[in-house]
């Protein structure tokens, strides 16, 4: 492979990266190499080779399919919105280096630079549907202080409702045999293994499922509930996190490893369905199909929500009930719990709350005192 | 080392010649990852054909297929090697009387006394053609497992502390599967060629169950597979129904002799489609009409 095609090779790796689908260096290195052992592929092949060796998750198939039409091709929609796009100016955006040209098989000139924005308007386009109200929010993040009580808050949390065994083992009645404090106990009977005592492992960890109202009536809160959020999605990492508000989306590959004023700007520049109506039970629906196999009775379901709807009760109740008897643990974090004259008298919560194991105020991870009073010992035999 | 196939077209041929009706995008990751000697990670709904998929190329190959499978609690014991116990304790009582401490001790941790479990069997494994290593389901395993792999499908080569390291023979073939009940680490992912498997397109559904049913009538076939897409369309079953409930729907009906599907027959059999009570309770009030293709039925809840 040339330098010219091993260039191009690394500035739609890049261009991958801008949009937060995370190439590495080894997985350019495989598509380099799938490329040479295909020889000379067909547009499909190449295409197929690029999905293959560079996107390890099918949730970002559609995003990715659309930068590839971007940057190897001429897709009419796309190339349209970017010409559109490109021909403003921008003072002060990062370019992304050149190299958008198609591989030497020949084909028509892709774009000729994508940059940062380009490419969010793309992920933009293509990921979320125009009925939603389009609008990115300058969110602003919590002080770093309370983030660190957040994320121990939320370490607490996650022994409390833990349901996945972990990596230890504890004596017990039932389980396997502990042949190693079974040859230890036989030192007592001058190496006669006289008993063969039991083991099974710890419960130590969770997994866990968020969903985040992002609403109008949640609005104010949003910079609070993203610190949140992201505390939780980083307690564990078999977590995560969807936002809903007429729609559902699944924001966690934006919350994943990435440091906390990085995952602010993204989500505000990225992210675009802020405020705007609630649909619960159609979320809630969403969720049910799309995390079928995903959902059961290890996961902790968390909802942080304050209960607003304007979608259909009976079929919030209904997907309540489904999302109950698969779940392991229902909560539900309202950010009015923590009011002394508190009563749950909006509609969606009214109708959700037969189906909740607990309903918390969103102040439980802001401090000690609360986490103790609203997380006693109740949630013991819950989980 | 030799490269197991000469192109794309000559994977989809094989598996072909294993019944297994292929996607071309399929076929190129199978070719990639049989050429770069990658571990292929394979996702998808759960009964569209992930494991068929090593089952097929280990028969189309003619090697061993080894297979791993994956579920809460699995360790590298049970997985990689273990001590056979009860024999090496059996060999100390006979033997303690004869033989010095430490020859007794080099003995009882000899190749002798090793069981191996699949991964050690696949490195060890000396075959003409590498093996098939199929490590299914590997969502259901912990995370810790998964941060065991990582060694061996890196470098494919284990320790044991008593004898040493083992490298591979011949590198094995590996197909790991995933139904996604949880995200697997993005370190496994990296050294991992990926592919997502999908329903397939009712003409691929329908070729599937011409070639894996005998007797399937055509328009038997059609009625199934519309059947099937319309059901998979639906956003609020509980669970959708894959490939593998489509064949054994099939087979069903083929064994009552049925020419057509008719709304009496698919409520008598729909067991083979539905596997949860509240999809069951959801194909009354016109639902099923409307699943059989009848436009003037209502459609689904």
């Amino acid at each position: 492979m040339g330098p010219s095609a091993s260039r191009r090779l690394v500035g739609f790796c890049r261009t991958l990266r801008h949009a937060g689908i995370s190439v590495t260096i080894g997985e350019e290195l495989d598509l380099s190499w799938a490329l040479l052992t295909l020889r000379d592929p067909s547009p499909l092949d190449f295409r197929n080779a690029c999905r293959v060796t560079l996107l390890k998750d099918p949730d970002q198939g559609a995003l990715f399919d659309a930068l590839f039409d971007a940057y190897w091709s001429r897709d009419a929609a796309i190339q349209e919105m970017l010409e559109d796009e490109l021909s403003r100016p921008r003072p002060g955006m990062t370019q992304v280096p050149r190299g958008a040209e198609l591989i030497e098989a020949g084909g028509p000139e892709p774009p000729e630079e994508l940059t940062g924005a380009d490419v969010a308007r793309a992920v933009r386009a293509v990921l979320y549907s125009s009925d939603a109200p389009a609008r990115a929010r300058v969110l602003r993040g919590i002080e770093r202080e309370r983030l660190r009580e957040m994320q121990r808050r939320a370490r607490h949390l996650r022994r409390r409702v833990a349901t996945l065994p972990g990596r230890r083992f504890r004596a017990a009645a039932h389980g396997d045999v502990d042949f190693r404090m079974a040859a230890r106990r036989s030192l007592r009977y001058a190496g006669e293994w006289v008993d063969l005592p039991l083991r099974t492992r710890r419960f130590r960890r969770t997994r866990l499922l968020i969903v985040w109202d992002v609403s109008g009536s949640m609005e104010e809160r949003h910079g609070e509930d993203l610190g949140l959020v992201y505390a939780l999605q980083r307690m564990s990492r078999t977590s995560r996190t969807f936002a809903f508000g007429t729609d559902l989306y699944e924001i966690t590959p934006y919350l994943r490893a990435q440091p906390y004023p990085t995952v602010v700007a993204r989500m505000s520049s990225l992210f675009t369905s802020w405020g705007g109506g609630t649909r619960i039970g159609e979320s809630l629906a969403k969720l049910n199909q799309e995390c079928a196999s995903w959902i059961d009775r290890h996961t902790v379901v968390l909802i942080l929500s304050d209960g607003w709807d304007v979608g259909n009760l009976d079929l919030l109740r209904r997907e309540m009930t489904r999302l109950r008897r698969r779940c392991g643990l229902l909560l539900w974090l309202d950010p009015n719990a923590a009011d002394s004259d508190f009563r749950p008298e909006v509609a969606g919560l009214r109708a959700a709350l037969p189906y909740v194991d607990l309903l918390l105020s969103t102040e439980v991870l802001s401090s000690a005192r609360t986490f103790r009073r609203e997380l006693g010992p109740s949630l013991t035999s819950l989980a | 080392m030799a490269v197991p196939f000469e192109s794309v077209e000559a994977v989809l041929d094989a598996l072909n010649g294993q019944e297994y009706i292929a996607e071309r995008d399929l076929a190129l990751a199978v070719y990639l990852a049989t050429s770069l000697r990658k571990p292929l990670l394979v996702e998808g709904e759960p009964g569209c054909g992930k494991t068929e998929i090593a089952k097929a190329l280990a028969a189309a190959l003619g090697t061993e297929l080894i297979r791993l499978q994956c579920y809460e609690g699995l360790d590298a014991n049970a997985a990689l090697y273990e001590w056979d116990y009860p024999k090496q304790l059996l060999t100390i009582r006979i033997q303690e009387r004869e033989k010095n401490p430490q020859a007794l001790e080099r003995e009882v941790f000899s190749e002798r006394f090793l069981l191996e479990r699949p991964l050690l069997h696949a490195l060890r494994a000396d075959g003409p053609s590498p093996p098939v290593l199929l490590i299914d389901e590997l969502d259901r395993a912990d995370e810790e497992f998964e941060g065991f792999l990582l060694e061996i499908l890196s470098d494919f080569q284990i320790t044991v502390p008593e004898l040493g390291t083992i490298r591979a023979r011949t590198i094995p073939i590996v197909i790991i599967t995933s139904n996604r009940t949880r995200e697997l680490s993005d370190a496994l992912k990296r050294r991992c060629l990926y592919l997502y498997i999908g329903y397939p397109k009712p003409e691929k559904e329908l070729e599937i169950l011409k070639r894996k049913v005998p007797g399937l009538s055509g328009p038997l076939g059609e009625q199934i597979c519309s059947f099937m897409a319309r059901v998979r369309a639906g956003e609020e079953w509980a669970k959708r129904p894959g490939v593998s409930e489509s064949l054994d729907w099939a087979r069903g009906l083929v064994a009552l002799h049925e020419p057509n599907l008719t709304p009496s027959l698919v409520r008598a059999t729909a067991g083979f489609v539905f596997k949860e009570v509240e999809d069951l309770r959801a194909l009354e009030g016109g639902t099923l009409e409307s699943l059989l293709g009848n436009p003037e039925a209502g459609g689904p809840r």
